[in-house]
Protein backbone atom coordinates (compact mmCIF):
# COMPACT_ATOMS: atom_id res chain seq x y z
CA UNK A 1 0.00 0.00 0.00
CA UNK A 2 1.75 3.78 -1.06
CA UNK A 3 1.93 6.28 1.36
CA UNK A 4 -0.60 8.19 -0.30
CA UNK A 5 -3.29 5.44 0.17
CA UNK A 6 -2.36 4.90 3.47
CA UNK A 7 -3.29 8.36 4.62
CA UNK A 8 -6.12 8.68 3.25
CA UNK A 9 -7.70 5.63 4.43
CA UNK A 10 -6.71 6.45 7.96
CA UNK A 11 -8.13 9.78 7.13
CA UNK A 12 -11.44 8.32 6.11
CA UNK A 13 -11.38 5.69 9.41
CA UNK A 14 -10.99 8.53 11.68
CA UNK A 15 -14.04 10.85 10.20
CA UNK A 16 -15.68 8.11 10.07
CA UNK A 17 -15.40 6.61 14.09
CA UNK A 18 -16.31 10.75 14.77
CA UNK A 19 -19.21 10.11 12.75
CA UNK A 20 -19.89 6.83 14.43
CA UNK A 21 -19.70 8.57 17.88
CA UNK A 22 -22.05 11.49 16.73
CA UNK A 23 -24.41 9.30 15.39
CA UNK A 24 -24.22 7.02 18.96
CA UNK A 25 -25.08 10.70 20.70
CA UNK A 26 -27.72 11.17 19.33
CA UNK A 27 -26.25 13.74 16.58
CA UNK A 28 -28.36 12.95 13.50
CA UNK A 29 -31.50 12.82 15.13
CA UNK A 30 -34.26 15.14 14.95
CA UNK A 31 -33.61 18.49 16.06
CA UNK A 32 -35.19 19.14 19.94
CA UNK A 33 -37.93 22.16 19.15
CA UNK A 34 -40.11 21.99 21.34
CA UNK A 35 -40.90 25.74 20.96
CA UNK A 36 -44.10 25.34 19.33
CA UNK A 37 -45.76 22.32 22.02
CA UNK A 38 -49.07 22.33 22.91
CA UNK A 39 -49.81 23.44 26.84
CA UNK A 40 -53.29 22.53 28.74
CA UNK A 41 -55.45 25.97 29.38
CA UNK A 42 -56.14 25.40 33.60
CA UNK A 43 -53.24 22.73 34.31
CA UNK A 44 -49.72 24.98 35.71
CA UNK A 45 -46.96 25.02 33.73
CA UNK A 46 -43.34 25.01 35.79
CA UNK A 47 -40.95 27.05 34.10
CA UNK A 48 -38.24 27.47 36.31
CA UNK A 49 -39.04 30.17 39.43
CA UNK A 50 -42.97 30.04 38.96
CA UNK A 51 -45.55 27.91 38.39
CA UNK A 52 -48.22 29.53 35.60
CA UNK A 53 -52.19 28.14 35.16
CA UNK A 54 -53.27 30.01 31.97
CA UNK A 55 -56.91 30.25 33.35
CA UNK A 56 -59.24 31.91 30.98
CA UNK A 57 -59.51 34.62 28.42
CA UNK A 58 -61.99 37.83 28.05
CA UNK A 59 -62.69 40.38 25.40
CA UNK A 60 -63.90 43.44 27.30
CA UNK A 61 -64.83 47.18 26.72
CA UNK A 62 -65.77 48.04 30.20
CA UNK A 63 -63.37 47.92 33.60
CA UNK A 64 -63.87 45.58 36.44
CA UNK A 65 -66.76 48.25 37.69
CA UNK A 66 -68.75 48.48 34.54
CA UNK A 67 -67.69 51.82 33.00
CA UNK A 68 -66.83 51.72 29.28
CA UNK A 69 -64.02 51.88 28.16
CA UNK A 70 -62.36 54.26 25.28
CA UNK A 71 -60.77 50.95 23.35
CA UNK A 72 -61.46 47.34 23.70
CA UNK A 73 -59.59 44.87 25.62
CA UNK A 74 -58.23 41.07 26.11
CA UNK A 75 -57.79 40.17 29.74
CA UNK A 76 -55.82 37.10 30.42
CA UNK A 77 -56.34 35.48 33.85
CA UNK A 78 -53.68 33.33 35.12
CA UNK A 79 -52.71 31.73 38.56
CA UNK A 80 -48.81 32.30 39.69
CA UNK A 81 -47.08 30.16 42.29
CA UNK A 82 -43.62 31.08 43.05
CA UNK A 83 -41.28 28.08 43.31
CA UNK A 84 -38.15 30.28 43.59
CA UNK A 85 -36.54 31.05 46.81
CA UNK A 86 -37.06 35.51 46.10
CA UNK A 87 -40.09 37.30 45.90
CA UNK A 88 -41.09 38.84 42.66
CA UNK A 89 -44.27 40.04 40.87
CA UNK A 90 -44.71 37.43 38.28
CA UNK A 91 -42.82 35.99 35.12
CA UNK A 92 -40.18 38.53 33.29
CA UNK A 93 -41.12 39.71 29.84
CA UNK A 94 -38.21 37.03 28.68
CA UNK A 95 -40.74 34.44 29.87
CA UNK A 96 -44.02 34.53 29.20
CA UNK A 97 -45.56 36.67 26.07
CA UNK A 98 -48.84 36.96 24.95
CA UNK A 99 -49.82 36.72 21.44
CA UNK A 100 -53.51 37.95 19.45
CA UNK A 101 -54.72 37.33 15.73
CA UNK A 102 -52.22 39.95 14.28
CA UNK A 103 -48.72 39.00 16.96
CA UNK A 104 -48.01 40.31 20.19
CA UNK A 105 -49.76 42.00 22.64
CA UNK A 106 -47.51 42.93 24.70
CA UNK A 107 -44.46 45.33 23.84
CA UNK A 108 -43.35 45.88 27.20
CA UNK A 109 -42.76 43.76 29.62
CA UNK A 110 -46.69 42.62 30.96
CA UNK A 111 -47.53 43.99 34.48
CA UNK A 112 -49.84 41.73 36.12
CA UNK A 113 -52.69 43.22 38.06
CA UNK A 114 -54.13 42.57 41.17
CA UNK A 115 -58.03 42.20 41.35
CA UNK A 116 -58.67 42.13 44.76
CA UNK A 117 -57.14 46.06 46.40
CA UNK A 118 -56.81 44.45 49.73
CA UNK A 119 -54.07 41.98 48.25
CA UNK A 120 -50.16 42.73 48.07
CA UNK A 121 -49.01 42.81 44.52
CA UNK A 122 -45.57 40.92 45.65
CA UNK A 123 -45.55 37.12 45.50
CA UNK A 124 -43.48 35.27 48.06
CA UNK A 125 -41.86 32.16 47.58
CA UNK A 126 -44.42 29.41 48.13
CA UNK A 127 -47.14 31.75 47.75
CA UNK A 128 -50.19 31.30 44.74
CA UNK A 129 -51.73 34.32 43.36
CA UNK A 130 -54.44 34.63 40.81
CA UNK A 131 -53.54 37.58 38.68
CA UNK A 132 -54.35 39.32 35.24
CA UNK A 133 -52.80 41.12 32.25
CA UNK A 134 -54.74 43.08 29.92
CA UNK A 135 -53.87 44.68 26.72
CA UNK A 136 -55.85 46.69 24.25
CA UNK A 137 -57.01 45.69 21.01
CA UNK A 138 -58.53 46.69 17.85
CA UNK A 139 -62.27 45.35 17.38
CA UNK A 140 -61.44 44.58 14.18
CA UNK A 141 -58.53 42.27 14.35
CA UNK A 142 -59.87 39.83 16.48
CA UNK A 143 -62.62 37.44 14.87
CA UNK A 144 -64.98 34.95 16.33
CA UNK A 145 -62.99 31.93 17.84
CA UNK A 146 -59.18 33.24 17.68
CA UNK A 147 -57.26 32.46 20.87
CA UNK A 148 -55.19 34.14 22.41
CA UNK A 149 -51.66 32.44 22.64
CA UNK A 150 -49.30 32.54 25.62
CA UNK A 151 -45.94 31.55 24.97
CA UNK A 152 -43.63 30.46 27.92
CA UNK A 153 -39.97 29.92 28.33
CA UNK A 154 -38.30 28.18 30.78
CA UNK A 155 -36.10 30.35 32.89
CA UNK A 156 -32.51 29.46 34.62
CA UNK A 157 -30.66 31.41 37.35
CA UNK A 158 -27.43 33.46 35.78
CA UNK A 159 -24.47 34.40 37.23
CA UNK A 160 -24.57 37.96 35.90
CA UNK A 161 -20.77 37.58 34.53
CA UNK A 162 -18.44 40.52 34.48
CA UNK A 163 -21.18 42.53 36.65
CA UNK A 164 -21.94 40.31 39.12
CA UNK A 165 -25.39 40.91 39.25
CA UNK A 166 -27.35 37.59 39.35
CA UNK A 167 -30.46 37.22 37.17
CA UNK A 168 -32.39 34.88 34.99
CA UNK A 169 -32.29 34.09 31.42
CA UNK A 170 -34.65 31.71 29.45
CA UNK A 171 -32.90 28.68 28.58
CA UNK A 172 -35.84 27.12 25.99
CA UNK A 173 -39.42 27.52 24.92
CA UNK A 174 -41.27 25.30 27.48
CA UNK A 175 -44.56 25.51 25.19
CA UNK A 176 -47.58 27.68 23.99
CA UNK A 177 -51.36 27.45 25.52
CA UNK A 178 -53.92 28.61 23.19
CA UNK A 179 -56.59 30.14 25.20
CA UNK A 180 -60.39 30.19 23.79
CA UNK A 181 -61.26 34.06 24.49
CA UNK A 182 -65.14 34.88 25.83
CA UNK A 183 -66.67 37.93 24.05
CA UNK A 184 -67.77 39.66 26.59
CA UNK A 185 -68.34 43.35 24.67
CA UNK A 186 -71.57 44.82 25.10
CA UNK B 1 19.33 21.78 27.64
CA UNK B 2 21.20 25.09 28.85
CA UNK B 3 21.02 26.72 32.28
CA UNK B 4 19.16 29.87 30.54
CA UNK B 5 16.17 27.68 29.88
CA UNK B 6 15.92 25.95 32.56
CA UNK B 7 16.03 29.23 34.87
CA UNK B 8 13.33 30.45 32.54
CA UNK B 9 11.58 27.48 33.41
CA UNK B 10 12.07 27.58 36.81
CA UNK B 11 10.94 31.73 36.64
CA UNK B 12 7.99 30.22 34.79
CA UNK B 13 6.80 27.24 37.35
CA UNK B 14 7.54 29.79 40.27
CA UNK B 15 4.98 32.21 38.82
CA UNK B 16 2.37 29.75 38.79
CA UNK B 17 2.77 28.46 42.21
CA UNK B 18 2.32 32.02 43.35
CA UNK B 19 -0.58 32.89 41.35
CA UNK B 20 -1.97 29.29 42.51
CA UNK B 21 -1.06 30.46 45.96
CA UNK B 22 -3.17 33.48 45.63
CA UNK B 23 -6.02 32.29 44.61
CA UNK B 24 -5.98 29.68 46.95
CA UNK B 25 -5.80 32.16 49.61
CA UNK B 26 -8.59 34.71 48.50
CA UNK B 27 -11.47 34.47 49.98
CA UNK B 28 -14.39 33.62 47.53
CA UNK B 29 -16.35 37.06 48.33
CA UNK B 30 -19.21 37.44 46.62
CA UNK B 31 -21.88 40.90 46.83
CA UNK B 32 -23.55 38.74 49.35
CA UNK B 33 -21.21 37.04 51.28
CA UNK B 34 -20.15 39.89 53.13
CA UNK B 35 -22.52 39.47 56.06
CA UNK B 36 -22.20 41.07 59.83
CA UNK B 37 -24.76 38.83 61.99
CA UNK B 38 -26.50 39.49 65.43
CA UNK B 39 -29.10 38.37 67.94
CA UNK B 40 -32.77 40.27 67.66
CA UNK B 41 -31.49 41.85 71.43
CA UNK B 42 -28.80 43.33 70.78
CA UNK B 43 -27.62 46.13 68.40
CA UNK B 44 -25.44 44.71 65.46
CA UNK B 45 -22.98 46.92 64.00
CA UNK B 46 -22.25 46.97 60.65
CA UNK B 47 -19.48 49.28 58.65
CA UNK B 48 -22.22 51.96 57.48
CA UNK B 49 -25.31 51.56 60.35
CA UNK B 50 -26.11 50.04 63.55
CA UNK B 51 -29.77 48.21 63.18
CA UNK B 52 -31.25 47.34 66.37
CA UNK B 53 -34.85 45.45 66.48
CA UNK B 54 -37.64 47.37 68.65
CA UNK B 55 -40.64 45.11 67.80
CA UNK B 56 -41.71 41.97 65.47
CA UNK B 57 -45.27 40.82 65.50
CA UNK B 58 -47.57 39.26 63.30
CA UNK B 59 -50.52 40.05 61.67
CA UNK B 60 -53.42 39.43 59.16
CA UNK B 61 -54.80 42.64 58.50
CA UNK B 62 -52.27 45.56 58.14
CA UNK B 63 -52.71 49.13 58.00
CA UNK B 64 -50.91 52.65 57.07
CA UNK B 65 -51.83 55.55 56.36
CA UNK B 66 -54.92 54.76 53.68
CA UNK B 67 -53.49 51.51 52.87
CA UNK B 68 -55.29 48.28 54.65
CA UNK B 69 -54.00 44.68 53.27
CA UNK B 70 -55.58 41.62 54.72
CA UNK B 71 -53.86 38.17 54.00
CA UNK B 72 -54.82 34.39 54.47
CA UNK B 73 -51.27 33.60 55.23
CA UNK B 74 -49.43 36.07 57.55
CA UNK B 75 -47.82 39.65 57.92
CA UNK B 76 -44.72 39.65 59.51
CA UNK B 77 -44.56 43.76 60.77
CA UNK B 78 -40.72 44.42 61.75
CA UNK B 79 -40.12 47.66 63.92
CA UNK B 80 -36.14 48.10 63.64
CA UNK B 81 -34.29 51.35 63.12
CA UNK B 82 -30.93 52.25 62.03
CA UNK B 83 -28.33 54.66 63.55
CA UNK B 84 -26.18 55.23 60.37
CA UNK B 85 -22.81 56.28 61.06
CA UNK B 86 -21.44 56.19 57.23
CA UNK B 87 -22.16 57.48 54.66
CA UNK B 88 -25.98 57.29 53.17
CA UNK B 89 -28.44 54.48 53.44
CA UNK B 90 -31.59 53.67 51.27
CA UNK B 91 -32.74 50.42 53.30
CA UNK B 92 -34.18 49.25 49.77
CA UNK B 93 -33.08 45.63 49.86
CA UNK B 94 -34.82 44.36 52.94
CA UNK B 95 -35.61 40.93 53.24
CA UNK B 96 -37.17 38.75 55.63
CA UNK B 97 -35.40 35.07 55.20
CA UNK B 98 -36.36 32.34 56.24
CA UNK B 99 -34.91 28.86 57.63
CA UNK B 100 -34.82 27.21 54.01
CA UNK B 101 -33.33 30.37 52.22
CA UNK B 102 -36.14 31.53 50.75
CA UNK B 103 -36.50 35.32 50.85
CA UNK B 104 -39.18 37.47 51.20
CA UNK B 105 -38.67 41.42 49.98
CA UNK B 106 -40.53 44.10 52.12
CA UNK B 107 -44.63 44.70 50.67
CA UNK B 108 -44.00 48.33 48.84
CA UNK B 109 -47.72 48.76 49.78
CA UNK B 110 -46.50 49.98 53.04
CA UNK B 111 -43.93 51.82 51.96
CA UNK B 112 -45.58 54.71 54.04
CA UNK B 113 -43.83 52.78 57.04
CA UNK B 114 -40.70 52.03 56.02
CA UNK B 115 -37.43 53.37 56.82
CA UNK B 116 -36.53 56.49 54.53
CA UNK B 117 -33.24 57.48 53.02
CA UNK B 118 -31.26 58.44 56.35
CA UNK B 119 -27.48 60.14 56.06
CA UNK B 120 -25.09 59.89 58.83
CA UNK B 121 -25.04 60.80 62.01
CA UNK B 122 -29.28 59.74 62.04
CA UNK B 123 -31.32 56.95 63.23
CA UNK B 124 -34.70 56.63 61.65
CA UNK B 125 -36.79 53.86 62.92
CA UNK B 126 -40.27 52.64 60.90
CA UNK B 127 -41.62 49.02 59.87
CA UNK B 128 -40.82 46.52 56.86
CA UNK B 129 -44.11 44.22 56.64
CA UNK B 130 -43.49 40.77 54.79
CA UNK B 131 -46.02 38.26 53.72
CA UNK B 132 -44.95 34.64 54.40
CA UNK B 133 -46.83 30.99 54.76
CA UNK B 134 -47.83 30.58 58.16
CA UNK B 135 -45.28 27.43 58.61
CA UNK B 136 -42.37 29.03 57.27
CA UNK B 137 -41.82 32.08 59.87
CA UNK B 138 -40.03 30.59 62.39
CA UNK B 139 -36.77 31.36 63.07
CA UNK B 140 -36.57 33.80 60.24
CA UNK B 141 -33.91 36.23 59.98
CA UNK B 142 -34.19 40.19 59.18
CA UNK B 143 -31.19 40.68 55.87
CA UNK B 144 -30.60 44.18 55.12
CA UNK B 145 -28.77 43.65 52.00
CA UNK B 146 -26.64 46.41 49.86
CA UNK B 147 -27.79 48.81 47.10
CA UNK B 148 -27.44 46.28 43.98
CA UNK B 149 -26.47 47.87 41.34
CA UNK B 150 -24.62 47.33 37.74
CA UNK B 151 -21.51 47.18 39.23
CA UNK B 152 -19.95 44.78 41.39
CA UNK B 153 -20.89 45.89 45.38
CA UNK B 154 -18.95 45.04 47.88
CA UNK B 155 -21.27 46.77 50.65
CA UNK B 156 -21.86 45.06 53.73
CA UNK B 157 -25.15 43.22 54.60
CA UNK B 158 -26.72 42.93 58.06
CA UNK B 159 -28.16 40.00 59.41
CA UNK B 160 -30.10 39.97 62.53
CA UNK B 161 -30.91 36.38 63.21
CA UNK B 162 -34.25 34.65 64.84
CA UNK B 163 -36.32 37.70 64.57
CA UNK B 164 -39.53 35.80 64.60
CA UNK B 165 -39.75 32.97 67.17
CA UNK B 166 -42.27 30.76 68.71
CA UNK B 167 -43.11 33.62 71.51
CA UNK B 168 -43.60 36.34 68.61
CA UNK B 169 -47.52 37.74 69.52
CA UNK B 170 -50.22 37.64 66.57
CA UNK B 171 -52.72 40.15 66.25
CA UNK B 172 -55.87 39.99 64.11
CA UNK B 173 -55.24 43.35 62.89
CA UNK B 174 -52.64 46.32 63.43
CA UNK B 175 -51.95 49.97 62.49
CA UNK B 176 -48.84 51.27 61.46
CA UNK B 177 -47.20 54.63 62.00
CA UNK B 178 -44.96 56.71 59.78
CA UNK B 179 -40.82 56.34 60.29
CA UNK B 180 -39.06 58.48 62.66
CA UNK B 181 -36.06 60.15 61.74
CA UNK B 182 -33.83 61.86 64.42
CA UNK B 183 -30.39 63.19 65.01
CA UNK B 184 -28.29 60.09 66.25
CA UNK B 185 -27.44 60.42 70.77
CA UNK B 186 -24.12 61.00 71.04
Amino acid sequence: MNRTLRSWLVTLGVAGLLLGVLAAVGGFGRAHTDGEQALPVGAPIDIGRWSVTVERAQLVNTNMSGAPLEQSRVVIWLTLTNTGLTSGYGPSEDAIAFLGPTGYLDEDAPLFYVNDPAEPSLIGPGLTRERFVEFPITDADWADGDPVKVLLGREQPSDGGFSNVEGWTVSRIVGVVRVPVEDRRE
Amino acid sequence: MSGKLWRGALAVLVGLAVLAGLNWATPATGVWNLEVHGASDEVVVGHRYSVEIIQVVLASTVTVASTEMTTSEVFVAVNWQAAVHGSQARFRAVVLRTADGAEYRQLSEFDAAQLPTTAAGFTSSGVAVFELPPDAVIGADLVIGPEQGQLQSHDQQVVVDDVVTAETERYDAITLNPPVTKVTPR
